[in-house]
């Protein structure tokens, strides 16, 4: 670039508006790449797992709203797990791998490498999310949250995100990675470490409570250096392309934004068993970066503000623009409740309340899936007209808000009155005072039945759009402008810096938060809690009762888990690392929809294998007020052994 | 140089970072200093090339023609000439001209707005506090216990120990033990075989009511830790019937040990399940917390 050209843009920045001057990586909507075909087929399947996760997850929370109103296999505990493995794999992984093929070879200027790879990839990752969706059902639910699907399933998983790595790195290596993009850096470094965390977490054998750690550690790295890592490589890219700018280049907030990202993210994994039986030090680290988090978060939002500044009519007017602000937005919410979540004295309110779901909708449902809708407006919504667009985008705003909300309600009402002693006012027969909290529940938990109708409804249109295809929409403001791109960087950064750096930062933290602490010698060493009734020979009624538990997802519902806090009073004796020395996985528990079952058996009446089969096979017969489903419909000889394994958790 | 942006700005209602990248174009095409033409554009200093002016950068001219940067338009009285335009305007190719002037560059790279630096340095600053002062665990009090069930009178201890409250079936613990890990040289139903036997009032006969902490002791020790030459309350000798029982210290937690000797007391000997309890030292708790 000749010094007339930077001193001319500067000029036409100032006042002109000379398309001329229009370096061509901007100017998006005059580029074809063949490869398109690829990252277009890739969306399309990604939108359809989109509606059938939502579907599954609808389905699951109408057994909640109203239990029992769906036939036998359909159940919260089955269908959650499907739902989420759906929405998480088929919906949000095949589509981050598809906005990536089609946006790195215009970042690059080059064509996608290797797609016959990557469409081979594209039939592993289905095969393997199918799988996984037939093995669920099939009862081999793994009982770990997010890494349900057997082990056959997540091998189709991780070949899909593999080859998506390796396609990513030779087609930035194919246009030159001497001196990258910012969006180039997370489109390259998410999918690697998308592959290393998912194997890593899906590595077998591991019992008790480092089963948990490796569990945690998996949650935070998926979440935060895959999807949300590569989510924001969209947004890098969507934001100035949408508003007709030229990429976003190298600078110290973009900078800070990948690196504190990378670094931060999966050390925050602890959190998820802040007052758990890890060790304190742990769970402070797991505070310390949920702290941290806040500053890629901030960065991002300054990075969005500057690139739209003097902008913004256009924003207003543009449908992906629109997503990807409302997304970024529940980024940043959703990042605030994970600290919720971590912070010991927030977290003694609401871990396992309902905030833990709204986590899940305002980062999965949310901030993802909106970057992911707006990349799909962007590339192929041009068929959609401006209302279908809008009525989308305003139903799917309002849903996940309702949600959210809801969640929030809920999750502060049921986490206050637990903190008020209501667990032991029914000292004596676990669950009984359970009815404190969830019958005062009913409203939140049908208007979240309602949002989530609207947010699948509103996701139909969008499908419908993407199948209906017709290329890049239009934008609402043509003109580009030219412009001066950001400030030269200090040093250039490198594909090879970034896939190192991203490597090292991933396995410095899986060192920190999940293999050095495993060798606490109180996680493997049992108490007498975990050689006696927390040990299930294999084979007995118990240990076959512990499987149909896992199998039937009770632990989406149950925690198993006392913590030492005045919350959990009530709940028996506080759960030690090495009670869970023999059990894989520990089944702490996700949310505590139904009453912690960790000493179920220890009290009358949920101490008789007659009572528990009774309640099993008709709760609200015993218990009007249950939001549990009927397990009818299991056999007379299963019913014995949940039964045997439910009156021996002592 | 913020002063300087802040004026343009609020004066021309550019945003500051677009201002900064038109001056560095600027300054890069004339070959002056950036805080010049900031200068000027605020209407501070003397205009680095205006267009009446007899300007030094020629080179810079027919570019401006097509379109004028608008903050330079109310420089244009100013006719005085900078002192660096006596410099030579720098070569055409953009990648020689930092690499001879570094400094303007420099501090315009980095165009994170001074609050958020700030921002970020308080966050992790923040982080540090909590690992430091916020405790790490739980507060359990002095007696190790964190509170009392206001119903049942009963305590949650935090302390490690999860027996503090009787809902452990200790019985049945001490069974397991006993089928695990005593049924070799004692036999299932206690009837002896390498070990002596237990049933027929053996059990109480060597460890009476009253020395179940001894029964204890002796059940953790075995016969090589055993620090006299007899044991129970017949003095029978250490060793005396063949046999070597094992000390089950390390195997057994202080809680399993009392729990299978409890079994033994009450499965073999007939002692009911409350007192032995009491004996063992199980219940202590119930009985400090006035159950």
């Amino acid at each position: 670039m000749t010094s007339e050209t930077v001193a001319s843009e500067g000029a036409a920045e100032s006042g002109g508006d000379d398309p001329s001057h229009v370096s061509p990586p901007a100017n998006v909507a005059t580029m074809t790449f063949e490869s398109d075909r690829v990252a277009r087929r890739h969306f399309l399947v990604a939108a359809l797992f989109l509606v059938v996760g939502m579907a599954a997850l609808l389905l699951a929370w109408i057994d909640v709203t109203s239990p029992g109103s769906l036939a036998a296999p359909f159940s919260y505990g089955m269908l959650r797990p499907v739902g989420m493995g759906l929405i998480v794999y088929g919906w949000l992984t095949t589509g981050l791998i598809g906005a990536a093929y089609y946006v790195l070879p215009r970042l690059g200027a080059a064509e996608l490498q290797k797609t016959g790879l990557a469409n081979l990839g594209l039939l592993a990752l289905v095969a393997g999310v199918v799988a996984g969706v037939v093995g669920i059902f099939a009862g081999l639910n793994e009982g770990r949250l997010l890494l349900e699907f057997p082990l056959w399933a997540d091998a189709g998983i991780a070949v899909g995100l593999l080859v998506a790595a390796v396609v990513v790195t030779s087609s930035v290596r194919a246009s030159g990675d001497d001196d990258l993009l910012p969006a180039q850096w997370f489109l390259l470094a998410a999918p690697w470490w998308a592959v290393i965390v998912f194997v890593a977490g899906n590595i077998p054998g591991i019992n008790g409570v480092n089963s948990a750690l490796q569990t945690n550690f998996f949650l935070a790295s998926f979440t935060g250096l895959w999807l949300a890592a590569g989510g924001l490589g969209v947004v890098y890219y969507l934001v100035p392309a949408v508003t007709g700018r030229p990429p976003r280049r190298a600078n110290a907030l973009s900078l800070t934004v990948f690196w504190s990202l990378a670094f931060a993210w999966a050390w925050t994994a602890p959190r998820y068993a802040v007052y758990g039986p890890i060790p304190d030090w742990l769970e402070t680290i797991g505070v310390f970066f949920s702290i941290g988090l806040l500053v890629p978060v901030l960065a991002v939002a300054s990075e969005l503000a500057v690139t739209l500044r003097g902008r913004w009519t256009t924003a207003t007017e543009s449908v992906p623009l629109l997503f990807a602000i409302a997304g970024t937005a529940m980024f940043g919410v959703g990042v605030l409740v994970n600290l919720m979540l971590a912070l010991r004295s927030s977290s003694a309110v609401v871990q396992f309340t309902a905030w833990v779901a709204s986590y899940d909708q305002l980062l999965y449902l949310g901030a993802f899936t909106f970057w992911l809708v707006a990349f799909g407006y962007h590339a192929f919504g041009g068929g959609a007209s401006r209302l279908t667009a809008h009525l989308h985008l305003w139903l799917a705003v309002l849903s996940v808000g309702v949600l959210v909300a809801a969640s929030w309600f809920s999750g502060l009402q049921a986490g206050f009155t637990w903190a008020a002693g209501t667990n032991s006012l029914d000292y004596a027969s676990v669950g009984d005072g359970f009815r404190n909290t969830i019958g005062q529940l009913a409203g939140p938990i049908t208007l979240q039945a309602a949002g989530l109708t609207v947010l699948f409804l509103a996701h139909v249109i969008f499908v419908l759009v993407m199948v209906r295809g017709g290329g890049p929409m239009p934008c609402d403001d043509p003109v580009v402008e030219a412009e001066e791109p950001e400030a030269l960087e200090p040093t250039p950064v490198s594909g090879r810096t970034i896939v190192r750096g991203a490597i090292g930062m991933v396995a410095l933290a899986a060192l920190a938060v999940w293999i050095l602490p495993s060798f606490e010698s109180g996680h493997t060493e049992a108490t007498l809690l975990g050689d006696t009734v927390r040990a299930r020979p294999a084979g007995s009624a118990e240990a076959a009762g512990q499987d149909i538990y896992v199998q039937e997802g009770c632990w989406y519902c149950h925690t198993q888990q006392v913590r030492p806090i005045v919350t959990d009073v009530g709940l028996g004796p506080v759960s030690q690392a090495g009670d869970y020395a023999n059990e894989s996985p520990a089944l702490f528990g996700v949310e505590r929809i139904g009453p912690d079952l960790t000493h179920v058996g220890s009290r009358a009446p949920t101490d008789s294998a007659v009572w528990v089969v009774d309640h099993l096979k008709d709760p609200s017969s015993i218990r009007p007020w249950s939001r549990m489903p009927a397990y009818d419909h299991l056999s007379a000889q299963q019913l014995a052994d949940l039964a045997a394994y439910m009156t021996s958790l002592d | 140089m913020d002063e300087l942006l802040q004026a343009i700005e609020q004066q021309y209602g550019y945003p500051a970072d677009m201002v900064m990248r038109s001056a560095q174009a600027r300054a890069q095409a004339d070959g002056v200093d950036v805080e010049a033409v900031l200068r000027a554009w605020a209407g501070e200093g003397p205009a680095p090339a205006a267009g009446s002016a007899p300007t030094p950068a020629p080179a810079a001219e027919p570019i401006e023609s097509e379109a004028p940067a608008t903050p330079a338009e109310p420089a244009g009285p100013s006719v005085e000439v900078l002192e660096p335009t006596g410099a030579p305007p720098q070569a055409d190719e953009v990648e020689e001209a930092p690499a001879e002037e570094p400094e303007p560059v420099t501090p315009t790279r980095f165009a994170v707005p001074t609050w958020l630096v700030a921002v970020f340095i308080i966050i992790p600053a923040i982080a540090v506090a909590y690992a430091a002062f916020v405790p790490n665990g739980p507060d359990c009090g002095g007696a190790g216990q964190l509170a009392v069930d206001p119903v049942t009178g009963e305590a949650a201890t935090c302390d490690g120990n999860p027996y503090g409250l009787e809902i452990m079936n200790f019985f049945s613990i001490g069974e397991t033990v006993y089928l695990e890990n005593c049924t070799a040289c004692h036999g299932i139903e206690g009837g002896g075989g390498t070990g002596p036997a237990f049933t027929g009032g053996e059990v109480l006969a060597t460890f009476p009511v009253g020395q179940c902490l001894d029964h204890v002791l002796w059940v953790g020790l075995g016969t090589n830790q055993w620090p006299e030459p007899t044991y129970g309350a017949p003095g029978k000798p250490v060793g005396g019937s063949g046999a070597v029982m094992p000390g089950f210290e390390g195997d057994l937690s202080p809680e399993e040990l009392a729990a299978v000797v409890l079994y033994e007391r009450v499965a073999f000997g007939g002692q009911p399940v409350s007192d032995a309890e009491v004996e063992c030292g199980l219940s202590e708790d119930i009985a400090a917390a006035g159950g």
